[in-house]
């Protein structure tokens, strides 16, 4: 497997996406970051249109809940409705700590639910264990 | 009353305008009633008259004219005032005038004028009863005098000092009905005004009342909504403080760790240090934070009561606290916990919180933390008891409020919030908490559950 791993994070906090960065840049799994900064985009990357003509079909979708405009649980229905887009996990990551986020999450079958550490060791341990469950010990359908 | 009799024909006769009030309708009913019976006599018997060829020297056409009038007086104005006014005056001058030819003062037709102040006094009211009193009276006196004077009368052999007599007789009779209808009717208004204002205060009363209960209502209406309001903005809070509060700590906790790493090379062991006590206030406003709404969503309506394995949930706070348990090298003695009914998510943090705080305040070399429980008739009652470093007495009441500490973070880390979260919960569940604590020794926690817990009350 030559191929890098791709993932989505959509995510809209310029400090997430460099704490995410730097969390995958750890990791040991060859790996490209696509980040998007809203819903709409998310669905454009996945869609494959306005501009987006061009990228791969993520491995993995990283899923923020609070953003402008269109929020990840409409980001997730949208996904978990067409059959292709269903069968990339898609992980919920965020701060809330909500019960009702987490149980919506679940009703719209994502596929593991996050919350990002305080601490940025623990986030660090958080991806890495994330590439290594995902990436390393499931296996999924052949690409083609 | 039924309706056919409230359809006849002294209805129609009435005037409408004297159908609203039903004293008015009632003595409008009489006057009409009268009115015709008299008319329908007096007619009869001028037509027999006129049949029998008798000669009809009496009045009778007069007396038709003005009963007739009466009776278009009271249509036309829908009043009784003039009905009453001129039924009195018809029946004076009308039986006066008969008597003139029927016996002078002599005359029982005389005697009959008395209707005349009666008439008005039923049906026009108290005053006409009495102005036609005194025009009887003045009537009776004039007649009186023509008749002792002139010698009008038809009748002969009129004895001297009768008229008098009859005089007198005429003038005490017809003031004494009058006395007595006066009294009776002043009575009776007063009464009917006593009765009408009752009424009219009972319907004001009843209106204020209505007015009171919606204003009431309105008002209820009102803080429901209100409450309702502050409780969707306290829940409103609580999301807010799970997300918008935590992101931005986590911001700065995460980069200051970054810039930690990052930059290891670049920064000095006091820049490190500064960097650890960021690192250490953040974590700290972060546990504050989430025990703090652990606090608020205490007690939200949507928790039900549950059969719940007790000793499943307290094993898995134990594995919880298996770390400081480690660190601490400490023991613990826990019997099998019974399955109780309670909310199965809060009984939990209970046990969590005081087992952690058993460990936390304690210095003892090798902790020993007892829990055990009791089965009361109505309530559970258990006990979590440690060799740690005790309460002093003054402060074993304090301890239950929010945010309340005993020692320095330095000391003990915490926020305070532990044992308040404990007592809600206690107090969800209609239990009771209290201690024993020896400074230096040891302290016991007791808390107890009701057996008798409902979803539906």
């Amino acid at each position: 497997m030559g191929l890098p791993i791709e993932i989505l994070l959509v995510e809209d906090n310029e400090g997430d996406i460099i704490l995410t960065k730097k969390a995958f840049e750890r990791g040991k799994i060859m790996n490209r970051l696509h980040v998007v900064k809203n819903g709409q985009d998310a669905l454009d990357f996945l869609y494959k249109r306005n501009g987006h003509e061009d990228v791969p079909r993520p491995d993995l979708i990283l899923l923020d809940l609070n953003m402008p405009k269109m929020n990840g649980q409409d980001v997730l229905k949208d996904i978990k409705s067409n059959d292709d887009l269903k069968m990339i996990p898609v992980i919920v990551l965020t701060t809330s700590n909500a019960d009702e986020d987490i149980l919506k999450s679940y009703q719209l079958q994502a596929s593991s639910y996050i919350r990002k550490p305080v601490d940025f060791k623990q986030f660090g341990t958080v991806i890495q264990t994330l590439q290594d469950y995902w990436f390393t010990i499931v296996k999924f359908p052949s690409k083609n | 009353m039924n309706h056919q009799s409230s359809k006849g024909i002294l209805d129609i006769l009435v005037p409408e305008k004297l159908k609203k009030n039903p004293a008015d309708f009632r003595k409008a009913k009489i006057l009409m009633s009268f009115l015709v019976v008299l008319w329908l006599i007096l007619t009869l018997s001028y037509i027999l008259c006129i049949v029998l060829v008798i000669d009809t020297d009496m009045p009778f056409g007069w007396s038709t004219l003005l009963l007739a009038l009466v009776s278009f007086l009271i249509y036309m104005t829908g009043s009784l005032k003039y009905g009453g006014h001129g039924l009195a005056f018809l029946l004076m001058f009308v039986l006066g005038g008969l008597s003139t030819q029927s016996g002078g003062i002599y005359s029982m037709d005389l005697a009959y004028c008395i209707m005349s102040p009666l008439i008005a006094f039923l049906l026009a009211g108290k005053r006409a009863g009495l102005f036609w009193t005194a025009v009887l009276i003045l009537f009776y006196i004039v007649y009186f005098t023509l008749e002792t004077t002139y010698g009008i009368s038809f009748l002969e052999g009129a004895k001297v000092g009768e008229p008098n007599y009859f005089l007198i007789v005429g003038i005490l009779t017809t003031t004494s009905i009058c006395g007595i209808i006066w009294v009776y009717e002043t009575e009776k208004n007063k009464y009917e005004d006593e009765l009408h204002d009752a009424k009219e205060n009972l319907t004001e009363l009843n209106h204020s009342l209505e007015q009171k209960v919606k204003e009431r209502t309105i008002s209820l209406e009102k803080s429901n909504l209100e409450l309702t309001r502050s409780n969707e903005d306290l829940e409103q809070f609580a999301y807010v403080a799970s997300h918008d509060l935590q992101e931005p700590l986590r911001m700065v906790g995460n980069f200051v760790q970054l810039l930690e790493e990052e930059y290891n090379d670049k920064l000095d062991d006091e820049g490190k240090e500064y960097i650890g006590y960021a690192v250490n206030g953040v974590t700290r406003m972060s546990v504050l934070i989430e025990e703090l709404l652990q606090y608020s969503r205490l007690g939200k309506k949507n928790h039900s009561y549950e059969k719940v394995d007790l000793d499943k949930i307290v094993n898995e706070k134990l594995t919880d606290l298996s770390m400081i348990i480690d660190q601490k090298n400490a023991i613990i003695n826990k019997p099998v916990l019974p399955s109780i009914i309670c909310v199965p998510g809060q009984i939990g943090i209970i046990f969590y919180n005081l087992i952690n705080n058993a460990l936390k305040f304690n210095e003892s070399i090798q902790p020993k933390i007892d829990i055990d429980f009791k089965e009361e008739k109505k309530y559970w009652n258990f006990s979590i008891s440690d060799n740690g470093i005790g309460i002093a007495p003054e402060y074993q009441k304090q301890i239950f409020e929010l945010f309340k500490r005993l020692h320095r973070k330095e000391e003990y880390s915490g926020t305070g919030i532990g044992l308040s979260i404990c007592k809600k919960i206690i107090n969800y569940h209609k239990g009771e908490i209290g201690l024993d604590s020896t400074v230096g020794k040891g302290t016991t926690f007791h808390f107890t559950i009701s057996k008798n817990l409902d979803n539906h009350e």
